[in-house]
């Protein structure tokens, strides 16, 4: 009861840091962009579904659901750009709070992404513990272009922090951007070199069908593809946005997540040609390995 | 029944006499509901669930009193004038409630650990070894030592059912796998239930102490006909059961048992995408940890087996009457001994189109099955799911083929392994 | 909570007209709405539907299983009532109800005018529809999955299940698993970086603390699952082997990355919920909770030995007895911190002054019959007795003792809490009282018996049955039919209390100061933003 009495402070009585006007932040915060991106995605989705079953308007529904998804982000995308300065500074106290909030985010992002990647690295590893030989005999993968590529990736990742570095120390834009475009030429190139590898094996004959090897080299490779070309428009974005003079010295979240996922895909990269491509030639040097894993085996089987 | 029922009281005494007959004499005669087991890796088991019902009902009276007492003793009465306590710890309290449930857990785990310690006891060179086979919607029970293999049927379409006959009082080893997808054999008077997964093995002892029939069923959902996929199985002396084992002839050879779950349906979309290649892929990866580890009992010393290499008969009679045998352990399960199938569910095969149509039409279903690719029958719609036969050799599906046209009013048309041949 | 605030909150005045240059007609400004509070009450909204289509569903269960060889129905389509009962239930109904009271609730026990991500909060929401949708489409293109929840291999592979039923479950799940990860991302860090000043850890409400755990599971055990239906998909669609036997996979692999993420995820469904019994049992027990930290440590440890105990489910597969120990053991582990949560909440009752309200009574109710499931759980857990069980209607009793007797009466307990909070009105009291005596009286009629289903022989999952089982069934079946109609008193009630509920102040349950959290030293419903001053914890 005695609780209550302590309720009557008038309206907007003391104004603290941050405090706003609550209508107006509503108004402005506000966005049909998430309802849109969300049934954008599901009937992109429905259709994806529709039409690997032969409906005919599976098609239809791909492309509508397409262009609403891609509308609706670019949309948003577009808000939160505009609106770059109202997110960091209003909801959440003073703006390093938020930018703090926007890092522990980001970070269980890639966290969770992790986790994505983890299963089908679980999958990889319990294909190979199953197959009574691994790899295939006579199969080999060209460890080339794996290593050339590793070099790309880790080169535009370093490229990409020469950038970031520019940017935390307001150096002149000019040669940020160079350097931001190399990054991206890079990551671009990286890509090619994936696509000529998967056509070239396909003209070999090994395909995404071909048993686990097939299915474990084409998904984690795919994958960790797709996370590039997701890394790649994202480090676009960003070298517009330095060009457009978005970022100061303190203000550029964006940068940082852009270049933590570029590092992320970097990691992955690497940790799947290890597994993929580098450990079956270092197989058997590693002897020690052996008792282990039988040890292993005995006790899982 | 249905009328007065509407009526809350009438329902609520019917409810009420339900649950007495749930917790009557005869159900409680069965300790806590379980059955009477008869093996005595089933003892345990049931040992270890009377031990944790005790300690569960122990538990739960102590958190139902306690809750009760509370809300009794503290209850908001009218005209109130307590204070509530204002203490929020007890470290006493708090550690007796967290030791004694852990004193609690390494009791209950006593029994548990030499129950599973049982489980994992399975004989080197048992006596018998048993194979069992998921089918959809039947078991299929080899004795590959004995070159004997049938099939059971489903509960739906009251034909009589053959019971799978174990020998009483000696430890066999079970072995297990399925040829399509995951299903469960469960026979809970054996306090046993062991999934059946293609590609896997799995293998478990079991000594049954007790003449008898048991039930059980299929306990791992296996598509639509699950809860028609019941198990029957007759323990007996070794001597009756070496007699009814003389009784069964061994029709069709046995596919080693690993071998059965990687055979597989085929693809629907990667015959469409690689112009039904599918056989040609690489068999890499495809033999896993369990299969490796089992030693195979090889069907291959048979002399049913080795007649397979045989030149093929061309007597149309010789030609049914093997096939006779092959269609009683691998079709009959499903299509029923007398060509009826099973309303519904199998479609017939006496007086079918398909049987007595084209040669073609009738042995490509046999080759590649039928892959949910709805189906006509005598006017009726199926589903159509069908699992493949092609590894039976040209000559057994020509022969059963044959034994299918001649029975049941069909139109006795023989048909010619170099037709199955040719459409491999 | 010890919780000393004297500046808290002030009520902002609902409408400022003219305060702004022009209003967004209503139904815009819901649709577009970032207001934890609006999407809060849409998660509910939503839910509930679903509850009731989930619910209806088992309407047509229970009818085809009132007699051994019912024909009601085909077996078809009995196996996709069953699989998308369960689907609908937990994805479209308990994780979205959970989230629901999450985003109501959590800023407001933190201090913070929103969550860290509104716009983010407001796409995790439209996932849950638009992920309803595709599941629930599947219906009208050719019939739903029929492999139950758990859509195992090879029976989920386009050989035994094709057309669109499986494909469009698992895009939906993609769909509702993304909606989960947004929510847990937003949520973590709304705890960890908004709460009021002075608010520590150590101080914020187990309400607060139960979601911070959860959100956790959430973001590490969803993308497994995402990563094991995309596996499942492609299988499906693409060729790839990835649990196909015959080139190479194993169905087995399916089972240990699906219950990465469904185990954990039964945890999603409860921690939240206890969290609520956290709030709820010391409310109306005038008393502050006992044992705070024990409690807020035992979500922790609930929440890690969860993700360790997956293979639990997996005992009856013939993998390896001493590999599977070890899961045995974890799971068994965690009987403690449940049990210290069950006892925690008994002694805080104890030396109160218990009020038998409806949110309480459903407390009550949680704590009487949830403890059944837990011990059914931890009889499952002992691997012998578990591969006796496996597959059957033991099973299900458990899956019910803890899913609708905890989970479904916990979420009740806070929907009747924070009803007069949401709607600024009060329910009607004897709808409630009425609403819970059926509800738990006919919970058990319908559940318990599955037990001895169960223990006699009966498997899961059939639309057939043996005959001898046929009287106990048609007595579950009743059962069930006077359970699902008294959740009509629910609508009845929220009918009554949007129209002619009566207003309510800031705090309708007069809190005793030691129990009370931010929420209530607000107008009912709270104002945009909540605090016009953020509050100060000493
Ligand atoms: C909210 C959901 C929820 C919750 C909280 C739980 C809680 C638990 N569950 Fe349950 N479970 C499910 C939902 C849930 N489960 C579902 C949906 C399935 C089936 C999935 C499917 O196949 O479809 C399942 C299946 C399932 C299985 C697999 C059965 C099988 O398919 O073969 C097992 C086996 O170990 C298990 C165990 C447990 C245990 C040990 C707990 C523990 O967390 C319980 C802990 C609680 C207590 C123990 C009570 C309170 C404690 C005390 C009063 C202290 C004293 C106690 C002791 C000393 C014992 N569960
Ligand atoms: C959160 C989870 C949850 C909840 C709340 C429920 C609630 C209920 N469940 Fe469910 N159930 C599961 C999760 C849940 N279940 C899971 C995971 C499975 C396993 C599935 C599998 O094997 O894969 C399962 C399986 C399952 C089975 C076994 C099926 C089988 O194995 O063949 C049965 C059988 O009786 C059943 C019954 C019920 C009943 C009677 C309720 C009741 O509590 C429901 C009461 C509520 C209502 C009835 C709603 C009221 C609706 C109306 C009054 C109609 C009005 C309708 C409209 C206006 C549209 N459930
Ligand atoms: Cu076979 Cu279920
Ligand atoms: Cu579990």
């Amino acid at each position: 009861m005695s609780a209550h009495s302590h309720h009557d402070t008038t309206p907007g009585s003391a104004v603290a840091a941050g405090a706003v006007d609550p209508h107006v932040l509503e108004h402005e915060i506000a966005s049909i962009f998430p309802l849109f991106t969300s049934f954008g995605t599901g009937l992109f989705l429905l259709g994806c579904a529709a039409n690997w079953n032969s409906i005919a308007w599976g098609k239809g529904a791909i492309v509508l659901g397409l262009v609403v998804m891609i509308a609706a982000m670019t949309g948003w995308w577009t808000e939160l750009v505009r609106d770059n300065k109202l997110d960091e500074t209003t909801l959440i106290g003073t703006p390093e709070a938020a930018r703090k909030g926007l890092h522990v985010g980001f970070g269980f992002f890639i966290g969770s992404e992790v986790m994505f990647f983890a299963a089908f690295f679980a999958y990889y590893f319990y294909a190979r513990a199953i197959a009574p030989t691994w790899p295939p005999e006579n199969f080999h993968l060209p460890w080339a272009p794996a290593l050339i590529n590793t070099a790309l990736l880790v080169t535009s990742g370093f490229f990409y922090m020469i950038g970031e570095h520019r940017v935390a120390n307001h150096q002149p834009k000019g040669i940020t951007l160079f350097w931001m475009s190399l990054a991206l030429v890079f990551g671009f190139v990286f890509l090619g070199i994936q696509v000529i590898e998967w056509a070239d094996l396909m003209h070999e004959g090994f395909t995404i069908t071909d048993g686990a090897i097939g299915t474990s080299f084409y998904l984690l490779t795919g994958f960790h593809g797709l996370h590039v070309i997701i890394g790649a428009i994202f480090i676009t974005v960003v070298t517009f946005r330095i060009a457009f003079n978005h970022f100061t010295p303190t203000k550029h979240f964006a940068m940082t997540a852009a270049g933590w996922y570029w590092h992320f895909v970097d990691v992955v990269w690497i940790g799947l040609v290890v597994v993929l491509y580098l450990y079956d030639y270092f197989r058997d040097m590693v002897g020690w390995s052996k008792p282990v894993a039988h040890a292993m085996s005995q006790f899982l089987v | 029944m249905q009328q007065s029922l509407l009526k809350p009281s009438v329902l609520l005494a019917n409810l009420l006499l339900a649950w007495g007959v749930l917790f009557s004499s005869d159900t409680l005669a069965a300790p806590f509901w379980f059955v009477d087991t008869v093996t005595p890796y089933g003892d345990q088991v049931n040992f270890t669930y009377q031990l944790m019902v005790w300690i569960s009902i122990a538990i739960l009276v102590a958190v139902e009193v306690a809750l009760v007492v509370a809300l009794i003793k503290f209850r908001k009465k009218p005209g109130d004038r307590r204070e509530p306590e204002t203490w929020s710890h007890n470290t006493r309290l708090e550690l007796i409630w967290t030791i004694i449930p852990v004193i609690l857990l390494v009791i209950i785990l006593v029994p548990t650990m030499k129950g599973v310690m049982m489980l994992a006891d399975v004989p080197k060179s048992p006596s018998l070894t048993l194979e069992v086979v998921g089918r959809q919607f039947f078991w299929e029970y080899r004795y590959p030592d004995l070159n004997v293999q049938f099939n059971s049927s489903m509960r739906m379409g009251n034909q009589p059912q053959e019971p799978l006959h174990i020998p009483v009082n000696q430890t066999i080893k079970v072995v297990f796998t399925a040829a399509d997808v995951i299903h469960s054999w469960w026979v809970p008077a054996f306090g046993i239930q062991q999934m059946t997964t293609p590609g896997n093995l799995a293998q478990i002892p079991l000594t049954v102490t007790k003449v008898g029939e048991y039930e059980g069923a299929c306990a791992y959902l296996c598509g639509a006909y699950h809860g028609a996929m019941n198990i029957k199985v007759k323990a007996v002396e070794q001597a009756e059961f070496d007699a009814w084992i003389k009784t069964k002839v061994a029709g069709a050879p046995l596919t080693p048992i690993n071998e059965i779950g990687r055979i597989g349906a085929p693809h629907p979309k990667l015959d469409i995408q690689k112009g039904g290649e599918q056989s040609k892929e690489k068999p890499q990866g495809a033999v896993d940890k369990t299969i490796a580890s089992v030693p195979v009992q090889s069907s291959t010393a048979s002399p049913e087996v080795s007649a397979k290499q045989q030149t093929p008969s061309i007597d149309p009679v010789v030609m049914a009457k093997h096939g006779e045998a092959i269609y009683s352990a691998r079709c009959a399960a499903c299509h029923q001994t007398n060509g009826a199938g099973v309303p519904g569910a199998i479609p017939p095969l006496a007086g079918a189109e398909q049987v007595n149509g084209d040669d073609e039409t009738f042995a490509r279903i046999l080759l590649k099955g039928l892959t949910n690719e709805p189906i006509k029958v005598k006017g009726v719609d199926y589903k159509g799911l069908m699992p493949a036969f092609s590894d039976l050799s040209d000559e057994e599906l020509a022969s059963v083929m044959t034994y299918a046209r001649a029975s049941w009013g069909n139109n006795g048309k023989a048909v010619s392994p170099e037709l199955v041949k040719s459409l491999r | 909570m010890q919780v000393e605030n004297t500046h808290a909150a002030t009520n902002v005045p609902h409408h400022h007209d003219g305060h702004h240059g022009h209003e967004r007609h209503w139904l815009l400004s819901w649709l577009m709405t970032t207001d934890h509070k609006r999407i809060g009450i849409m998660y509910l909204w939503t839910s509930f539907i679903f509850f009731l289509i989930g619910g209806a569903m088992t309407f047509v269960i229970r009818a085809q299983l009132m007699s051994h060889q019912n024909t009601l129905v085909s077996p078809d389509f009995y196996n996709q009532m069953m699989t998308m009962h369960a689907t609908v239930m937990i994805f479209l109904a308990i994780i979205p109800a959970i989230t629901g009271f999450g985003n109501l609730a959590l800023p407001l026990h933190l201090g913070a005018r929103d969550v860290a991500f509104p716009r983010l909060n407001a796409l995790g929401f439209w996932l849950v529809p638009a992920g309803g949708l595709v599941v629930c489409s599947s219906f009208f293109l050719g019939g739903a999955s029929e492999n139950g929840w758990t859509a195992y291999p090879p029976l989920a592979s386009n050989q035994y299940s094709p057309g669109l039923g499986v494909d469009l479950w698992i895009f939906g799940l993609h769909l509702l698993g993304t909606s989960s990860i947004t929510g847990g991302l937003n949520f973590i860090v709304t705890i960890f970086n908004m709460r009021a000043p002075g608010l520590t850890l150590h101080k914020m409400s187990l309400f607060s603390w139960s979601w911070l755990v959860t959100s956790w599971l959430q973001v590490i055990a969803t993308p497994v699952l995402a990563g094991a239906i995309t596996m499942l998909l492609f299988d499906r669609n693409l060729g790839t082997s990835f649990f196909r036997p015959e080139n190479g996979g194993d169905p087995i692999l399916f089972q240990h990355l699906f219950w990465f993420y469904s185990h954990p995820a039964v945890y999603i469904m409860i921690l939240p919920v206890f969290g609520i019994v956290s709030q709820v049992v010391p409310a109306f027990s005038k008393k502050r909770i006992f044992g705070y930290l024990p409690i807020a440590y035992s979500s922790v440890a609930i929440g890690f030995f969860g993700l360790l105990v997956w293979a639990h489910h997996m005992f009856a597969t013939g993998l390896s007895p001493w590999f599977l120990t070890i899961f045995m053991l974890i799971t068994m582990a965690i009987a403690v911190p449940t049990g210290i949560k069950i006892f925690s909440w008994i002694a805080t009752m104890w030396g109160g002054i218990v009020d038998f309200t409806t949110p309480m009574l459903f407390c009550i109710g949680f704590i009487a019959f949830f403890t059944i499931g837990g011990l059914s759980g931890i009889m499952q857990s002992a691997i012998p007795f578990d591969i006796q069980v496996s597959g059957t209607y033991f099973i299900v009793a458990h899956i019910h003792y803890v899913l609708f007797a905890g989970s479904v009466m916990g979420l009740y307990a806070g929907l009747y809490y924070w009803l007069p909070k949401m709607s600024g009105r009060m329910y009607s009291e004897r709808l409630g009282q009425a609403h819970f005596w059926l509800t738990t009286i006919f919970m058990n009629f319908a559940f318990f018996p599955m037990h001895y289903l169960g223990l006699q022989g009966m498997p899961r999952r059939v639309a057939y049955y043996a005959p001898q089982f046929e009287q106990v069934n048609y007595w579950i079946s009743i059962s069930v039919f006077i359970l699902g109609t008294a959740q009509l008193l629910v609508i009845a009630n929220l009918i009554y209390t949007l129209k002619w509920g009566k207003k309510v102040e800031n705090d309708p349950w007069n809190h005793h100061p030691d129990t009370r959290t931010f929420e209530w030293e607000i107008s009912s419903p709270p104002p945009h933003y909540n605090f016009e001053t953020l509050p100060v914890v000493r």
